[in-house]
């Protein structure tokens, strides 16, 4: 079984199978979900970034989709720029005004900042919902486009999955590459020990705004995306409760487990589909979640020592040794 | 202008009316987060039960003053239970972890109220109906001067409570260091179950204030009229000391009167949350912050 | 001998305490300099504030002749110091060998695109900082631990990570605050052996202590706080012999 060991193999293989999968599922409507799948998969990731890297819990994150989404709408709608120009460019205006923010805050406390992330998400909900002649209101922003790009319309389900499936794979690969990076190492050991971090020259406040600015880039380039995908812009959609179940999903995941945020995405997003029960009741099953997660597996499903570990050690297919510790000792 | 000065005074008394009842609120809020600096999350939404247990009581006839009674110990009961089961587990798991689990039941209580009454708003009726006072131009009514009465007698009680009895000064024990106040004797666990019962209780006062103050109630009496309020008040008066929470409360009573009164009622909110933000930029603290040096 | 660093009139008032006051001490090239003095003599606050983490209520602190009285702790590390704390403070979550690549923070400089573009465990300067961490876990003997979660390490191998991560940033001098607490006395032989050869290659040491054993016998001078106040200053003879040190520690004899 060593294939298994080797995880970029696996990685490579999951992308692989993940192209072939519209062979076998050619539902529409499934397609749909796996699209909006992958799109929140990517808010997870910058979440998981943020909150699970960083120990900077935000909680108002949804409103940052609404930025990237509606910037990307009103560009694409109103001023009729192409769509790659709209999405790319929504995605630094998130990363822009999360920066601001995470300046403003740079000083807070832990729970200062959590509280200014939901102050944040109701002033945006709030302006979403009334500043009429830029965002419509409650109308929202019909007709956004889809997505093309040199002329390829990416008008169908079929279509904007493998599009849809790009953007995860390439977001995947970035954030990846910073967690194992220094500036990975720089975030974990803020949300370890901040003290102990700025004993190790890490400028901590640099840091934690680079760190939330990285990540709201990320979530608008979803939000952009999903606008272009759904074709509408409601103010709707960028609520506490949005933000609290996109938490979840990287809760669920296993928070510091980048695997972990796309099988939370997974579960939460299907779930609802698959059980109209659960989707009525979501708010209340992710509110048992998080309290029986935190009490037994805070770590989430793929976590260390999650869920994930713990079955797998009582099937006994891997033993616990430190395994790359070979790679390194001569 | 005479009726310039009036608009004042009235949004003022406005103002310092629900600021009271915030300043109740806030003041369980604080309890809690004064000795083991977490968000609780859940705050509004489990005092928001005591309110309805009222609310079903009172539509079933009951005495009001039995009514609102059976529904501040809810409060209590619920609140010891909750910490006991979910809190108390994860009590020392670092600070996400039990911020999160109270998320949690904060949604779990919510949606329970929302199951069993609904979203819609009711009417909060105890057969009382306030009188008017006028001075002058301005209208105080006889609601607004209980409600200040009763916020200061709790605040004084409370206040007592820690000075005087033996729970009191173990909770301000607990509040500075828990290893010492344990080795001293104090019964953590016990007390931190009491703090989060009275924290709920007081939260049932204020809620039912509330309620009977703009005669309705609705789900949002919870989280967002009672925890979010909380959060605001401690990021004005600062956070750790009973003082900051009420000075906060009462202040943000009158902000909103005020924007209210002389901005938008429309953006009301938003603005204040603006406020806020630009509040921690200059006073990250809040104005009464507990004096604590950092030990490393 | 060359003065690394020096304070004048140094004093930190929290409220009516005088954790510091008015202490002068300087921190000589290539020595090991002691710190002892009773619970409560300001030792800790004394790092804390040269370091940065308080900033002094008076005075002011040097480094090779540059004030860098007010500067933040990263700037202030970027000077060539480190630390250790008297509660350790490791990065829990984080494997060992990261922990260490952290001390490594400032020495590290990979640029935006080869983050982005190229594996950053593939990244030139990244093996080399890799490399140079497993030697100095080698040195530590926590090489085998290397991928294992710090928080899980007993107590003792967490007190030799501080100190590895500590040494991974190259510093001139490190501060090293009640190293020895918790250790049995094979493990306090074995610290005193690291400090002493760690300061043979040229690294000036300072040590907070209470174990009088460890102290005496490791350094080249000793200065003595009580009640925030420096009292004696000296090599460990003189120290030894100090009436005002005898009566700090055991109180005043009653007549």
């Amino acid at each position: 079984m060593n294939f298994l060991k080797d995880r970029k193999t696996l990685a490579i293989a999951a992308v692989l199978a993940a192209c072939a999968l519209p062979l076998v599922i050619t539902d529409e409507y499934a397609l749909r979900v796996l699209n909006v799948f992958f799109i929140y998969s990517v808010v997870a990731l910058s979440i998981n970034l943020i909150v699970g890297f960083c120990g900077q819990l935000d909680m108002g994150r949804a409103a940052f989709m609404g930025l990237g989404a509606y910037w990307s709408a009103i560009l694409a709608v109103r001023l009729h720029f192409p769509f790659f120009v709209a999405f790319l460019t929504a995605g630094i205006f998130a990363g822009l005004v999360g920066a601001i923010l995470g300046f403003l805050c740079r000083k807070s406390s832990f729970d200062y900042l959590t509280l200014i992330t939901i102050g944040f998400n109701v002033v945006c909900q709030v302006v979403f919902l009334n500043w009429i002649p830029v965002t419509n209101g409650a109308m929202g922003i019909p007709k956004v486009p889809t997505p093309s790009l040199f002329g390829f319309a990416f008008d169908t389900n079929l279509r904007f999955y493998y599009l849809a499936l790009g953007f995860l794979v390439v977001c995947y690969v970035l954030i990846e590459r910073i967690t194992k990076s220094k500036l990975g190492r720089a975030f974990e050991a803020i949300r370890d020990d901040s003290i102990a971090a700025s004993y190790s020259g890490i400028n901590i406040q640099n840091f934690k705004v680079l760190n939330f600015a990285i990540g709201s880039v990320f979530t608008g380039l979803a939000g952009a995306l999903l606008v272009h995908y759904t074709q509408y812009a409601s103010p709707f959609n960028y609520t506490l409760d949005e933000s609290v179940y996109q938490l979840q999903m990287a809760i669920l995941g296993g928070l510091g487990s980048l695997p972990g945020s796309l099988l939370g995405t997974l579960i939460l997003v299907v779930a609802p589909e698959v059980s109209r029960s659960f989707y009525e009741y979501r708010l209340v099953f992710v509110g048992f979640m998080m309290v029986i997660m935190m009490i037994y597996w805070p770590n989430g499903l793929l976590g260390k020592a999650g869920v994930g570990e713990r079955l797998i050690g009582i099937m006994r297919f891997r033993k616990k040794e430190p395994e790359e510790a070979g790679r390194w000792t001569k | 202008m005479e009726s310039g000065t009036n608009m004042f005074f009235q949004h003022l008394i406005n103002g310092l009316s629900i600021g009271s009842i915030y300043a109740l609120i806030a003041m369980g809020y604080n309890m809690v987060y004064g000795i083991l600096e977490l968000l609780n999350f859940a705050h509004g939404d489990v005092y928001a039960v005591g309110c309805f247990a009222a609310l079903g009581l009172l539509t079933m006839g009951v005495h009001p003053a039995l009514a609102i009674l059976a529904g501040i110990i809810v409060g209590f009961v619920i609140n010891l239970f909750v910490e006991k089961l979910a809190y108390r587990p994860v009590r020392y798991s670092g600070r996400v972890t039990p911020t999160i689990t109270a998320v949690g039941i904060a949604y779990i209580m919510r949606n329970a109220i929302l199951k069993i009454w609904g979203p819609e708003t009711f009417a909060f009726d105890i057969g009382v109906r306030g009188s008017n006072l006028q001075f002058g131009g301005i209208i105080i009514g006889t609601l607004q001067i209980y409600i200040l009465l009763i916020a200061v007698t709790c605040m004084v009680g409370i206040t007592l409570y820690l000075k005087k009895t033996k729970t009191g000064q173990g909770i301000i024990a607990i509040s500075q260091s828990i290893p010492t106040a344990a080795l001293m004797g104090v019964p953590v666990n016990r007390t931190i179950s009491i703090v989060y019962g009275i924290g709920g209780a007081l939260g049932v006062i204020g809620g039912v204030l509330f309620c009977i103050y703009y005669d309705s109630i609705f789900i949002g009496i919870g989280f967002a009229l009672g925890t979010i309020k909380a959060w605001m008040a401690s990021i004005i008066g600062g956070v750790g000391s009973l003082k900051g929470a009420v000075m906060g409360a009462i202040m943000l009573g009158l902000m909103e009167s005020m924007v209210s009164g002389y901005v938008s009622t429309l953006y009301k909110d938003a603005i204040v949350w603006l406020l806020l933000i630009a509040f921690v930029l200059i006073k990250p603290q809040g104005l009464f912050p507990a004096q604590v040096a950092e030990k490393i | 001998m060359k003065e690394l660093v020096k304070t004048e009139d140094l004093s930190k008032h929290f409220g009516g305490v005088k954790a510091l006051e008015s202490v002068e001490i300087s921190i000589r090239e290539s020595e090991i300099l002691g710190v002892i003095g009773p619970n409560g003599a300001g030792k800790s606050t004394l790092f804390n504030v040269i370091t940065g983490f308080y900033q002094p209520t008076r005075g002011k602190v040097f480094y090779n002749g540059i004030e860098v009285t007010g500067h933040t702790v990263d700037s202030v590390v970027d000077k060539g110091l480190a630390r250790t704390f008297q509660n350790i403070r490791l990065f829990d979550q984080m494997t060992v060998l990261n922990n260490v690549l952290v001390g490594m923070h400032l020495q590290i400089h990979p640029g935006i695109m080869e983050t982005l573009f190229r594996s950053p465990m593939k990244g030139q300067k990244e093996i080399q900082a890799r490399d140079k961490c497993m030697g100095l876990l080698k040195y530590f003997g926590l090489e085998k631990d290397a991928n294992l979660v710090a928080g899980n390490l007993p107590y003792g191998k967490k007190r030799k990570l501080e100190i590895a991560r500590a040494l991974a940033s190259d510093p001139k001098i490190l501060l090293l605050d009640e190293p020895s607490a918790g250790m049995n006395p094979n493990e306090t032989a074995e610290l005193m052996n690291l400090i002493d050869g760690i300061n043979r290659q040229g690294l000036t040491v300072v040590v907070i202590e209470h174990n009088m054993k460890l102290i005496m016998g490791i350094s080249h001078r000793i200065v003595v706080l009580n009640f925030g106040k420096k009292i004696a200053e000296g090599d460990p003879g003189t120290i030894q012999a100090d009436a005002s040190v005898i009566e700090a520690y055991l109180g005043k004899e009653e007549d």
